[in-house]
């Protein structure tokens, strides 16, 4: 609908209302409690007034005082306007009587009701209002006979709320604009009289206005009734309707309430469950974050770990703990030294011997997700899964196996292999939660990345030892002599060394014995000691002197690695006579222990190092007397950080002179005592003992073996057939008893990779197991009848002496049996 | 962790683990053949018995038939060797088995095996028969 007004009422000036008047009702918040207090503040306006003229004025400047259109003082443009008669053919218009301003004569305000209804949107000063009024008038079909049935009229008035609905272009030019909306109401009075309020504002009115204006109209009917001194029973008829409309607008605003605060517990409602579900994903979150920081806690720890069985201890307590089992198992598969695979376990949570006394597990329905790498298996009760069951002869788990309800299986996997599984139980069902999954499964990753560098740190470690073993071969037996040597790289290295100790048997009985280092580190060191290694072999062979194989040597590393520094020791030993000629270039000194247990190093005669060309180096001579050992090292055996080179030629001095046994058990203590595996450089050694019986000699068999239960087997059928090689099949039952036993226990404590070496020398038959764990084997004599230990008795029963050493990382345990 | 055996009849065999991409084990392992009497059971081991095989051994003989049966004999005839792990096998078997009323024995001794059980004094506490005709109950 549409209709322009200008806006010319000459009380717009809102100066004279102090902004705020609490006394003015605002249209914009017209509620119910406006309305009460605004209709019987206009009844007693209005009705004492003497005519009805006078009570139109009285009621358009009632209006004109209690309202206004929003929190500022604008007011709404007020006119009441009166008709009369059938054809309403004329209005009397009533405006505001405003402060400041002269009275206007009511009666010249008479405009000609024809000329309005004529072009009623024609905007014209003053005439806004008229042109309303006759819009509401012709809506309810005043003017006509009957009145009283017009459908419009409820209670005997007529509300109209009218809002503009378009920006037309103002017909003055300019920008003012008409007002925004208009409410208007009126009603019939006597004598076929109207009455029209026409209320034109400057903002839009909120809908419900109109509504609660109705009783107001009613209000301001039955006062003017009453002013123009109706009839008793019209005002009282028109009093009803007032009651009528107020209880009416009362209970449709009382049920809007009611909807209104139904909908606010409906929002407050919705909002503390949006509140509620937005603290759950903040904790979720939170949480979240939590195993996010734990994982990489773990990730680095493990990462850190380069050594497998302390990583494996590590990844299976962790997981362990975080899924709340009561116990855990991490089963995992490392590559043997030929390329075999084989399997291994570690237990968290209870002691080991708990499931030592199982065979490995087999690949039951249960088993097969893990092992082959399908998926995580969680079973709030694996007894009532499914899968459970179904593998002979057990049908589940066998006899006395601690009780599993709760079981949680995941398995570790790198670039599509399995490299192990983790399996975790709880005697109660129901344990292990979605999170207890993610945290293990976070681990389990975490283990398959920290595997995989501890792999593959082992093998850039093995592969340097391997290029050292190749530049280092095994040292030939020489008769006459008992020999053995050492290579250790220095602790945690990656890297070959520079180190080297070579043995070589030349014509007449003699032997060459050589140490050297050549100074740095890594395959650039190895590849030189290499080259000086072999020229040495070869001026060795050509028969020259100590003095000038090493000026040769000087020479050569002039030559091919110019600026090396490399030190020295060539000797040459006469086995028959025992005489000894060195030299020495800038090389420790050879430690020489007669059979008396006196010990001097032969460090008269030292020359510098090779390599700074040609040089004379001078020969030092020493009797090696039968029963007498001699010791060419490197530094790395006496030096060490906190310690002077000083201090450890001193210490391994004093070593030397203490008690002597087996060239093997020597070496191993000696390098326990001075080095402890914390050595900071490569170790080389090699030591030579002059047995008192020149018919000395000794064979060897070498083995190495995993630490699985089928190496137990294999171990004992190579005992049996060398014994029968060496011609002693008399021993051959005992010697398979005393391996068996011997491997056995590593495979069962040690549970480290393991070398057996079987060695003949003289008279006796020596058996070595060596592994990598320091535990010390105990002998324990059952009682009979009494499970476990007779593994080490039997030992002691059959062995003629037997014993273990330390060596670094690890340990020897040895049996001797006499072969007569 | 729990330990499913193969079905009763064993063969030694050589499962591959390589052929499943899992992380079984492998190994020899022992032939097992039982007979079953009216209140006795004979097992009749054929090969070594060591750390490596007694868990198969023990798995045959944890089943619930196994386990009730009045008496169990091993029949060791074609056992040549064996060593503390096969020891502490019987001892366990021989108490577990006293403790629920039920008999065991060892028949077929080879002489490597009684001189075992000799140096571990075992003689005085397992029951040996020469055959297992006599350790049957008349």
């Amino acid at each position: 609908m549409l209709y322009c007004l200008t806006m010319a009422a000459p009380h717009s000036a809102h100066g004279h209302h102090p902004v705020g008047d609490l006394a003015a009702h605002d249209l914009s918040a017209f509620d119910l409690a406006d309305m009460a207090a605004c209709g019987v503040r206009l009844r007693e306006a209005v009705r004492s007034a003497p005519t009805l003229d006078a009570a139109a004025q009285s009621l358009a400047d009632f209006l004109h005082g209690r309202l206004r259109t929003d929190r500022g003082a604008r007011r709404p443009d007020i006119s009441v306007h009166l008709a009369s008669g059938a054809s309403l053919g004329a209005l009397r218009e009533f405006r505001p009587h405003a402060a400041g301003l002269p009275d206007t004569d009511p009666a010249e305000r008479a405009t000609d009701p024809a000329e309005r209804a004529t072009d009623p949107s024609t905007p014209t000063e003053a005439a806004d209002g008229a042109s309303l009024a006759y819009r509401l008038l012709e809506r309810v079909g005043a003017g006509t006979e009957h009145v009283d049935d017009t459908p419009a009229l409820e209670a005997g008035v007529a509300v109209l709320q009218v809002t503009r609905t378009d920006d037309a272009p103002q017909p003055h030019g300019g920008n003012r604009r008409g007002p925004a909306s208009a409410l208007l109401f009126g009603g019939p009075l006597t004598g076929g009289e109207w009455f029209v309020v026409t209320l034109a504002c400057p903002a839009e009115l909120p809908g419900e206005v109109a509504e609660l204006f109705r009783p107001l109209a009613c209000g301001a009917r039955l006062a003017l009734l009453s002013a123009g001194g109706a009839p008793p029973g019209l005002q009282a008829q028109a009093a009803a309707a007032l009651a009528d409309s107020l209880d009416d607008t009362v209970a449709r605003r009382a049920a809007h309430l009611q909807g209104a605060v139904a909908e606010l517990r409906t929002t407050e409602a919705r909002l503390r469950r949006s509140q509620r579900e937005l603290q759950q994903r903040e904790s979720e979150l939170r949480e979240e974050a939590a195993i996010v920081e734990l994982l990489q806690e773990i990730g680095s720890t493990l990462a850190a770990e380069l050594d497998l069985d302390a990583l494996v201890q590590r990844a299976v307590d962790t997981a362990t703990r975080l899924s709340g089992a009561e116990f855990g198992a991490f089963f995992y598969n490392v590559l043997g030294e030929t390329g075999e695979s084989y399997l291994l376990y570690v237990i968290s949570g209870v002691d080991r011997s708990e499931f030592d006394k199982f065979p490995m597990p087999r690949n039951t329905q249960v088993f097969e997700q893990t092992f082959r790498g399908l998926g995580v298996v969680r079973s709030d009760d694996i007894t009532a899964d499914p899968r459970y069951g179904h593998n002979a002869p057990h049908h589940g788990m066998p006899e006395g196996h601690l009780p599993v309800r709760s079981y949680l299986a995941v398995p570790v996997i790198s670039r599509g292999t399995v490299l192990g599984g983790f399996f975790f139980g709880h005697a109660e069902p129901g344990v292990f939660t979605q999170r207890h999954e993610r945290l293990v499964t976070g681990v389990a990753s975490q283990t398959a990345v920290a595997l995989q560098n501890a792999q593959s740190y082992r093998q850039e470690r093995e592969a340097a030892m391997a290029l050292q073993r190749h530049l280092l071969p095994r040292l030939p037996r020489v008769d006459g002599i008992v020999t053995t040597s050492r290579y250790l790289p220095a602790a945690r290295s990656r890297g070959a060394g520079g180190d080297w100790v070579d043995l070589i048997p030349l014509r007449d009985g003699e032997v060459a014995l050589v140490v050297g280092d050549v100074m740095g580190k890594g395959v650039k060191a190895a590849a030189v000691m290499g080259q000086i290694r072999t020229a040495c072999r070869a001026y060795a062979q050509l028969g020259l002197t100590p003095c000038e194989v090493l000026e040769q040597l000087s020479i050569l590393v002039d030559d091919i690695a110019p600026g090396s520094i490399v030190t020295c020791v060539y000797a040459l030993l006469d086995r028959d006579r025992g005489l000894l000629r060195a030299a020495v270039a800038g090389h420790l000194p050879p430690a020489l222990r007669d059979p008396h247990g006196g010990v001097r190093f032969l460090d008269e005669q030292v020359g510098p190092p090779l390599g700074v060309g040609r040089r004379q180096y001078a020969q030092t001579e020493a009797r090696v007397e039968s029963g007498a050992r001699l010791l060419l090292y490197t530094d790395g055996l006496v030096e060490r950080r906190g310690r002077s080179i000083d201090d450890g030629l001193r210490q391994l001095g004093e070593l030397l002179a203490g008690p002597v046994g087996e060239v093997e058990a020597d070496c191993d203590s000696w390098l326990e005592a001075l080095a402890d595996g914390q050595h900071d450089d490569d170790i080389a050694m090699l030591y030579l003992y002059r047995p008192e019986d020149p018919a000395h000699h000794v064979v060897s068999v070498v083995r190495d073996y995993p630490p699985v239960s089928g190496a137990v087997p294999e171990a004992r059928d190579l005992a049996a057939r060398t014994m029968r090689a060496w011609g002693l099949p008399h021993l051959a039952n005992d010697l398979m008893l005393i391996t068996d036993e011997l491997v056995a226990n590593a495979v069962r404590h040690a549970r480290t990779a393991m070398r057996v070496e079987l060695r003949r020398s003289g008279g006796r038959v020596v058996l070595e197991v060596t592994d990598s764990s320091t535990e010390e084997p105990r002998l324990i004599v059952s009682n009979p009848g009494e499970f476990g230990h007779r593994g080490i008795f039997l030992v002691d029963a059959l062995a003629t002496r037997w014993g273990t050493r330390s060596i670094d990382g690890g340990k020897v345990v040895w049996v001797e049996v006499a072969t007569a | 962790m729990t330990s499913p055996q193969e079905p009763e009849a064993h063969e030694p065999t050589s499962p591959s683990a390589a052929e499943t991409g899992s992380l079984l084990p492998t190994g020899p392992s022992l032939t097992l053949v039982s007979r079953r009497g009216p209140r006795h059971a004979v097992v009749a081991v054929t090969g070594p018995l060591d750390y490596h095989t007694t868990p198969q051994l023990l798995g045959h003989l944890t089943t619930k038939e196994m386990q009730e049966v009045p008496l169990l004999l091993l029949d060791l005839n074609q056992v040549d060797f064996c060593d503390s792990s096969a020891l502490g096998a019987f001892v366990a078997l021989h108490r577990g088995r006293t403790e629920a009323g039920h008999g065991f024995g060892l028949t077929g001794l080879q002489p490597e095996v009684l001189r075992i059980l000799e140096l571990t004094r075992l003689t005085t506490v397992l029951p040996l028969y020469a055959t297992v005709d006599e350790a049957l109950p008349v």
